[in-house]
C-alpha cells in the first residue's frame, strides 16, 4: 500500500479476551500520523493511550481492523522485521525512562546503535554528539543511578533519536518529572519534530504540553473523541 | 561489558556462585587425579617390570585382584627353554601388621633382590634390600604410619628394618612393600610356592614360539606378553574406579549444571524489565542469547580460575592429612576439565535462554 503517511489505523479495534467481547481497550479507531508532526494523545489512566501506542509500535496487533506500519500492515511483518524496525526506524520514550541501570549513559545510548548494526567507533561518535545536543555530554561515563530525572529522560531522548528514527514513540515522557523539566523535555522532541522531521507521537495526561503538539487526540474509554480521519 | 556489569551489580553473590563453581571444578580436578594416582599406583609396578613375559597360574589374568599360585620347581625348567634369559618369580601376599594399635594391610611383594626384577618400580629414598630382614615401604605407608629409613617394621613375628622409600605403589587402598622371596614364603608358610614368574628373554628370540613351548611344557599355567598383562591391570584397576569416579564426576557436573542455570534464571528474573527494554528498543534475540551465554561463561572462567587456584594448595593438605590419597595432576588434564566446566557453563545457560524468549518487549509498556 503505497502511503504519505508513516502510520494509519483503520477501523482499529482491540480487547484483550480475543473475542472481542470482553474488556475492549480501543473502540473502531482510525487514525494517521505523517513525518514531521507532533501528536498528542491525551486521556486518563485506562483510556487506552498504552494500548494505542503498543500497537502504533507494532508490538501486538489489533483484534479488527488495520494497523499500517511504514506503508505495510504490521501483522505481515515477521518478529524479525519489527525488530529491526525497532532497533532502526522507531525510538523509544517512557515516562520512567528505562535506562539501563548497569551500563553507563554513552553505552545506553550506544547499545541502540549496536542494535541498528553502526560499527562501535562511528557509534560513539554520534552518541557523543546526541548527549552534546541534549546537554548531558558530560555525564557520559556516569551510570544512570548517579544523575537526575531530568538528565535521565534526556539520555533517554538521545537514545531514541541517536539511531535517526522516523517514529518516536512516547508513553508519559512527563510523568516523572518536574513541571519545567518536562516543558523542556516536551520541547527537545518537538525540536527533533521540526528539525529533523520526525514523527511524535506522545501520550500523556498532561494537558500543558497541548500547546506544543500539531494535533492533539483524545482517548476516553477506548473511543477517540477527535483528530480521526 | 554490559554481562559483567550484570554480574559485578552483586559482588557478593557473584562470589558466591564462583566459590561453588570453583568446589564443583576442585572436585572434578581431584576425581580425575585420583584416577590418574590409583592409575598410576596400581599398575606402574607392572609398567616399569622389565619382563617380557609373565606366567601365572591358569585363570588368573592380573595382580590385583585375581590368586596365583604356581611350584617353585618351575623356575628351573622354565630357564632350559630356548631364548629365555631369566626367570624370576615373585611372591605376593595380602598381609594385614599391627603398627602402634593400628591394623595396617601391605601388598607384600617378595622378590630376588640379585637379580632386582620384581623389585620396587622407583626408589626415591635409601636403598633396595639386600637382605633377609629388610624391607622397601611405599611413600604414603611410610607417611603414613611415620616410618623412617632404619625404623623396623613389624610383620607376623618378626621385624624387618626399613632400608628405602619406593613411589608408583600405592593402590590407595592398599600400598606395595618389598621384601625377599625367601622372606615372603617364609611368613605364609610355604616355601615351595611363587605367585608369578616374570621372565626375559634374549634379544630377537621369538616370543611366540616361547610361549608355545612354555604352554606345552607346562600345566594350569597362563602366559601373558608385556603390553597384554599391563592391559589387563588396567582392565582390572578400572572396572573398581571408573564406575564409582564416573557417577561422582557426573554428579558433580549435574551440580554444576544446575547451580549455573539456577544462578542465570533468578539473574534473568531479577532483570527481566531489563530485557523486555532490550527487546522493545530492538536488541535481536541473538544479543539476548549471545548475553546469556557471556553472563554463564563470565560466572564459569571466574569459577574455573579460583577452583584452579585453590586446587594445589587443597591437594596437598589433603595428602597431609591422608598420604595414601595419591593424586597425580598434568596440564591435560587441567584443560580437560577446563573445557568440561565450559561446556557446562554453555549448556547451563541452555534453560535460561529459553526464558528470555518468554520476555515480550510489550512489558515495558506495563
Amino acid at each position: 500500500m503505497e502511503t504519505k503517511y508513516l502510520t494509519q489505523f483503520i477501523n482499529v479495534s482491540k480487547s484483550y479476551d480475543g473475542t472481542g467481547k470482553g474488556t475492549v481497550a480501543l473502540k473502531n479507531i482510525s487514525f494517521a500520523s505523517a513525518p514531521g508532526e507532533m501528536i498528542l494523545l491525551l486521556g486518563p489512566s485506562g483510556s487506552g493511550k498504552t494500548t494505542f501506542l503498543t500497537l502504533l509500535a507494532g508490538m501486538q496487533g489489533p483484534t479488527s481492523g488495520e494497523v499500517y506500519l511504514f506503508g505495510k500492515r504490521t501483522l505481515e511483518y515477521s518478529q524479525r522485521d519489527l525488530q529491526i524496525i525497532r532497533a532502526r526506524r522507531i525510538g523509544f520514550v517512557f515516562q520512567t525512562f528505562y535506562l539501563i541501570d548497569s551500563l553507563t549513559v554513552i553505552q545506553n545510548v550506544m547499545l541502540v546503535m549496536k542494535f541498528a548494526g553502526t560499527v562501535k567507533d562511528i557509534a560513539r561518535k554520534t552518541a557523543r554528539t546526541y548527549l552534546e545536543k541534549f546537554g548531558v555530554n558530560h555525564l557520559a561515563n556516569c551510570l544512570p543511578s548517579k544523575i537526575s530525572q531530568g538528565e535521565k529522560q534526556r539520555v533517554a531522548i538521545a537514545r531514541a533519536l541517536v539511531n535517526g528514527a522516523e517514529l518516536i514513540i512516547a508513553d508519559e515522557p512527563t510523568g516523572c518529572l518536574a513541571s519545567q523539566q518536562g516543558l523542556e523535555i516536551v520541547e527537545l522532541l518537538k525540536k527533533s519534530c521540526i528539525e529533523e522531521n520526525r514523527c511524535v507521537v506522545i501520550a500523556s495526561h498532561d494537558e500543558r504540553i497541548v500547546s506544543l503538539a500539531d494535533r492533539v487526540l483524545y482517548l476516553s474509554d477506548g473511543e477517540m473523541k477527535s483528530g480521526s480521519l | 561489558m554490559y554481562a559483567l556489569n550484570i554480574i559485578t551489580e552483586h559482588k557478593l553473590r557473584y562470589l558466591l556462585t564462583a566459590l561453588g563453581i570453583s568446589l564443583c571444578t576442585l572436585l572434578m580436578l581431584f576425581l580425575v587425579s585420583i584416577y590418574k594416582g590409583v592409575s598410576y599406583g596400581s599398575v606402574e609396578y607392572v609398567r616399569s617390570s622389565k619382563a617380557d613375559l609373565w606366567v601365572l597360574q591358569e585363570h588368573a589374568t592380573n595382580i590385583l585382584r585375581s590368586t596365583s599360585l604356581l611350584p617353585t620347581s618351575y623356575q628351573e625348567d622354565l630357564s632350559k627353554i630356548h631364548g629365555i634369559k631369566s626367570v624370576s618369580p615373585v611372591f605376593f601376599i595380602l598381609a594385614s601388621i599391627k603398627i602402634k594399635n593400628y591394623d595396617a594391610t601391605l601388598y607384600l611383594t617378595g622378590y630376588n633382590p640379585e637379580s632386582g626384577i620384581g623389585g620396587p618400580p622407583v626408589i626415591i629414598k635409601g636403598r633396595g634390600i639386600l637382605s633377609d630382614n629388610e624391607i622397601v615401604l611405599d611413600k604414603a605407608f611410610a607417611a603414613k604410619y611415620k616410618f623412617r629409613i632404619g625404623d623396623k617394621v613389624p610383620i607376623r613375628n618378626d621385624s624387618l628394618i626399613v632400608t628405602g622409600i619406593c613411589t608408583g605403589t600405592n593402590m590407595f587402598v592398599i600400598q606395595y612393600a618389598f621384601i625377599s622371596l625367601k622372606k615372603a614364603q617364609e611368613i605364609i608358610g610355604f616355601k615351595y610356592v611363587v605367585s608369578v614368574y616374570q621372565v626375559c628373554v634374549a634379544p630377537g628370540a621369538d616370543l611366540g614360539n616361547i610361549k608355545s613351548e612354555i604352554y606345552s611344557g607346562f600345566k594350569n599355567i597362563v602366559v601373558f606378553e608385556r603390553g597384554k598383562f599391563i592391559e589387563n591391570n588396567m582392565r582390572e584397576m578400572e572396572s573398581g574406579i571408573i564406575p564409582l569416579l564416573f557417577i561422582v564426576t557426573l554428579i558433580s557436573a549435574i551440580v554444576l549444571t544446575a547451580i549455573l542455570s539456577l544462578i542465570l534464571s533468578v539473574s534473568i528474573l531479577e532483570k527481566r524489565r531489563d530485557f523486555a527494554i532490550l527487546k522493545a528498543i530492538g536488541a535481536p534475540q541473538g544479543f539476548i542469547s549471545d548475553l546469556v551465554i557471556r553472563l554463564s561463561v563470565i560466572l564459569s572462567v571466574t569459577g574455573l580460575i579460583l577452583g584452579l587456584a585453590l586446587y594445589f594448595p587443597m591437594i596437598t593438605i589433603v595428602e597431609k592429612i591422608s598420604p595414601e590419597v595419591s593424586t597425580r595432576t598434568s596440564v591435560l588434564q587441567i584443560l580437560v576439565v577446563s573445557c568440561g566446566v565450559m561446556s557446562i557453563s554453555i549448556i547451563s545457560s541452555f534453560l535460561p535462554n529459553m526464558n528470555t524468549r518468554k520476555i515480550y518487549p510489550l512489558e515495558v509498556f506495563k
